[in-house]
């Protein structure tokens, strides 16, 4: 097989074809196969890159993701979290916002020296921070961390705000895991005092 | 995905003509040389996606290279990425429907694919704007809703710099929020 660019109009033969494609590669989560979609907002076309990794490894460009096991559901997670501090959505937001300010009074075209990966991340921490004052936010990881969880455990009920116990243990199923369970008592508590803390930002 | 802020080094090359020091000053040639790299870099598989330094903490002595002229530092930096895991329960926002599954999109992650097979009771209604409806007709999944999902397999894909995660709505509290 070999690699190609396919710039397809909807509607047309070619746009049928790759669609066929896609469907399996969808439905079987085929590892030897997959594909990127770049929509071309400027042309309005989609232009779908298809890339096909040979079965014996030459030029395969996929890779398994380094650990089999990896489970963030059973706290199986990658060494890069285990060492690296987690910081929440929130959290995220205040940093990329002096980042850009810093950006702001260092160049005079800010924008030169942001990179896509910058300003999708940005638009996507605005959007989905919950608590947005910085007192606030220290207040949640003061909370959060009252409580003997991971940093990943708590980055993760910091992102998610669960509303009920039920519901956090479903984000966070590793809250009950063995040898550690929370009560009840204890995750509710937690689960009210940040939304408290939601309420009077 | 979780965000981490990690501790790396940084080999930089400043080419000898940058270095005016009347018009720049060498901080801030080293610090845009690094924007730079960093911008340039995208993604690798060890630390995710690389967003922003967030502090630099020591730069090394400089050493010539007697061949350019170059002049190279080794910088101590604290950088913010984000890199997903197994697992995990994201909020993603749709971007595209098919007919067999949805894309969706996650921070600098525009490869998320939800197949049809992962979402318990939707089904496809291309009647007047394409959508996932559920078949008690309580919920819906169109371009722009956003979603809970499970992280259910990561791929890294080294000639792109990027993840390709496949996800899924099958659970508890998972689905359109």
């Amino acid at each position: 097989m070999r690699c190609g660019v396919v710039a397809t109009r909807p509607g047309s033969r070619s746009c049928e074809i790759v669609d066929r494609v896609i469907k399996s590669c969808l439905a079987s989560f085929d590892v030897d196969s997959f594909f990127l979609y770049l929509l071309d907002r400027k042309s309005g076309f989609l232009r779908r890159r298809r890339e096909l990794a040979h079965c014996d490894g030459l030029e395969s460009s996929a890779t398994m993701s380094a650990d089999e096991d990896e489970n963030a559901a059973e706290l199986k997670i990658g060494e890069e979290f285990l060492k690296a501090k987690c910081l929440m959505n929130c959290e995220v937001a205040l940093i990329l916002d002096r980042r850009l300010e810093q950006l702001q009074q260092m160049s005079d075209d800010p924008t030169n020296q942001m990179s896509q990966v910058f300003e999708k991340s940005h638009q996507y921490v605005k959007r989905f921070s919950r608590y947005k004052n910085q007192d606030a936010v220290k207040q949640v990881r003061e909370i959060l961390s009252r409580n003997k969880l991971a940093e990943f455990e708590l980055c993760v009920l910091g992102n998610l705000c669960p509303e009920t116990v039920e519901e956090a243990i479903a984000m966070v199923p590793s809250l009950k895991s063995k040898g550690r369970a929370l009560e009840d008592d204890a995750i509710e508590k937690m689960l009210n005092d940040l939304s408290l803390i939601k309420k009077f930002e | 995905m979780v965000f981490l802020e990690i501790g790396m080094n940084e080999d930089i090359v400043v080419p000898f003509h940058m270095l005016d020091l009347e018009r720049l000053p060498l901080p801030k040639v080293i610090l845009l040389n690094l924007l730079h790299r960093i911008s340039c870099r995208k993604a690798s598989n060890e630390h995710g996606y690389y967003i922003a330094i967030t502090t630099l903490h020591t730069i090394s002595e400089l050493h010539q290279d007697e061949d350019t002229g170059a002049i190279l530092f080794t910088v101590s930096l604290s950088c913010t990425t984000v890199k997903p895991c197994k697992g995990e329960i994201l909020i993603g926002t749709v971007t595209r429907i098919l007919e067999d599954g949805i894309i969706l999109k996650y921070g600098p992650m525009s490869n998320i694919l939800l197949s049809e097979t992962r979402m318990n009771d939707y089904e496809l209604d291309m009647s007047e704007e394409p959508m996932f409806l559920n078949v008690n007709g309580l919920s819906y999944i169109k371009k722009g809703t956003k979603v809970r999902f499970k992280v259910l397999d990561i791929k890294w894909i080294e000639r792109e710099k990027d993840f390709i995660i496949w996800a899924t709505i099958l659970g508890d509290y998972l689905g359109p929020i």
